[in-house]
């Protein structure tokens, strides 16, 4: 039987205040119309010459651009259920505008990847290895999104706060190590669109923080730490932090010989540290809210 | 309770299928425009109207308002639908999210010109009235039981032609610069976005069932009552549900500031209504004749 959501609930639209109450939030919301770009006609897609790519670079980045596309795509279809929400809960428009706009950069992202595949030898459409689909497949916003159980603060805490920050660091480290003109055009762009992603969660999360109770407080830091633990340390985003199996050796080649080729991915021994850091800039952003992280594990990095 | 669908994400294609739907997909965006720029604000004067006049315009782009803020989430919720139907087309997706854009910039503009005529009312004067508007779109569209075929039919095609024909009959009787431009916009966005629903069904023409075909009767049967009733022409509500909204949209129409006269917007209506009918039809969709009042549509 299905669990309730927030869909039960008979709409209310009434009364619809338009006024602002997180102007960070409404200046995102200017910045991303603004900034509206089109992976059809803001990439020179001449320059990628997939022609001079070794067939096994270009074989292993088609796959990586392909990957890459699902988890895009999983945003598609996750983040614009936050809108509904938002619009449930009355919350200020600004988010809902925001929202709306990324949600179509996510779209713009997936189609970004898809036409990297295209050009890299074609577009694949499911893991190679089944058991990578579940890794790939969602982290579960949508679902979270609809619970009433689940507050919006615990949704950005552990989607925002955490897996966007850990994700932003990885862009910026591959569009700094990415040598192919286009792949780091692609690269760049959406990490443009990145940074405001991750700045609204911290924004509203600034405003919302002295309203929440000491137990709605403990219920973010735990969304925190879930998220960050069974999510990103179990492989979501990068195979190499995923338990070793036949499809995570087979996924940390393909990410190793697209790093290689300069078109895209990391590798752990780039990344690692990396990553450490930002999971310290993070901790230290969550203490600028009051919520103290603990360590985390992990048997490829130690205690960090 | 609304049944809950399943995502099943692979094999994913995002590979553009649907020629019509990409190609409008592609118009949006590049028609991209921006709310706060636009819009020539500077040339906002209200010195030729009486406060009358701008207390009635206060009253109608309020009511717009009260229109477009319902898709700021009944559009997100469609596009998580047809992300969760196993292997929908990409094309639909990739235009909604362009729509679910373009309707955030609507609100946003909406809202400025509000500002500029005293600010947004936050709701109908009745409560009667404000019921029209909960209608849950979004819920129906993550509704595992709602034929999403039958929700494009009635939710996209129909109601958004509507609304086209409205924003579009306003449109040729305004004469204000802010009010122009805006509606220029509104038009321009809700032509492609109505259209999306319609070669959506002419994409689906052949996989459309009896079932289907019922289905989506039903849907617009529930919609007429709302749009009889009010919604978008509120000329047509019953006395004493929006008796100043419609005086409003009178008195905005003389002055030129973004509606038609009661005459005009029935016209555009009924126009909406038969050419829907028409449409519908060659899909083999049944809309009856609406009866009411004023006449039949």
């Amino acid at each position: 039987m299905n669990a309730p959501t927030i869909l039960e609930k008979p709409e209310q639209r009434f009364p619809i205040d338009m006024s602002t109450a997180i102007p960070k939030i409404r200046d995102l919301y200017l910045s991303a119309t603004r900034n509206q770009w089109d992976p059809r006609t803001d990439v020179d897609w001449s320059l990628l010459q997939p022609e001079k790519i070794p067939d096994e670079q270009r074989e292993a980045a088609r796959l990586w651009w392909s990957r890459r596309g699902w988890g895009e795509y999983g945003a598609v279809s996750e983040s614009p259920a936050m809108i509904v929400r938002f619009y449930r809960d009355r919350l200020p428009p600004e988010m809902s505008l925001f929202f709306a706009i990324r949600s179509q950069e996510e779209a713009r992202h997936a189609e970004a990847c898809y036409l990297m595949a295209e050009h890299l030898g074609g577009w694949v459409e499911e893991p190679q290895v089944k058991d990578f689909q579940n890794a790939v497949s969602t982290h579960g916003v949508r679902k979270m999104a609809l619970d009433p159980d689940t507050s919006v603060e615990m949704i950005f805490s552990a989607l925002i706060l955490t897996l966007e920050e850990y994700a932003f660091d990885w862009f910026r480290l591959m569009v700094e190590t990415a040598t192919n003109p286009v792949a780091n055009r692609v690269l760049r762009l959406i990490m443009r669109d990145e940074v405001r992603h991750c700045a609204f969660g911290w924004h509203y999360m600034e405003q919302r923080m002295p309203h929440l109770t000491p137990e709605e407080v403990a219920r973010v830091r735990q969304a925190a730490i879930t998220s960050t633990e069974q999510v990103e340390l179990t492989g979501y985003r990068v195979p190499w932090m995923a338990a070793d199996s036949e499809a995570t050796r087979i996924e940390n080649e393909i990410d190793r010989l697209t790093w290689e080729g300069g078109l895209g991915a990391t590798v752990e021994e780039a990344e690692k540290p990396v990553f450490v850091n930002c999971v310290k800039r993070v901790r230290r952003q969550f203490m600028g809210l009051g919520i103290d992280l603990p360590m985390f594990h992990h048997p490829r990095i130690g205690e960090f | 309770m609304p049944r809950q669908l399943v995502e099943k994400r692979f094999p994913l294609d995002l590979k553009p299928s649907l020629d019509t739907v990409w190609t409008l997909y592609s118009e949006a965006k590049s028609a991209h425009w921006d709310p706060s720029r636009s819009i020539p604000w500077g040339e906002w004067d209200a010195g030729p109207y009486d406060p009358g006049q701008i207390a009635a315009a206060r009253r109608v782009w309020s009511h717009r308002l009260w229109l477009a803020y319902g898709h700021l989430a009944s559009t997100p919720a469609l596009l998580v639908r047809f992300c969760l139907e196993h292997r929908r087309e990409s094309d639909p997706k990739y235009f909604l999210s362009v729509r679910g854009t373009e309707e955030a910039w609507h609100v946003d503009a909406v809202s400025r010109f509000l500002d500029r005529l005293g600010g947004a009312i936050g709701g109908p004067d009745t409560p009667a009235y404000a019921e029209l508007f909960n209608d849950s779109a979004y819920a129906q569209a993550l509704d595992g039981d709602v034929v999403l075929e039958g929700f494009v039919a009635a939710q996209v095609a129909f109601r958004l032609d509507l609304d086209l024909a409205l924003l579009d009959a306003a449109r040729a009787r305004t004469r204000d610069p802010v009010a122009l431009r805006i509606l220029d916009f509104l038009v321009a966005d809700r032509r492609r976005h109505a259209a999306f629903g319609w070669l959506y069904l002419e994409a689906r023409q052949d996989r459309l069932t009896d079932p289907m075909r019922e289905a989506a009767a039903a849907q617009l049967a529930g919609l007429c009552r709302l749009e009889l009733a009010g919604l978008q022409l509120p000329a047509l509500a019953e006395p004493g549900i929006a008796d100043e909204l419609a005086a409003a949209y009178e008195s905005v129409a003389e002055a030129g500031l973004g509606a038609a006269p009661r005459d005009a917007a029935l016209a555009a209506f009924g126009g909406a209504v038969a050419q829907s009918r028409a449409k519908l039809a060659a899909h083999g969709i049944d809309l009856p004749q609406l009866s009411h009042r004023l006449g039949t549509f």
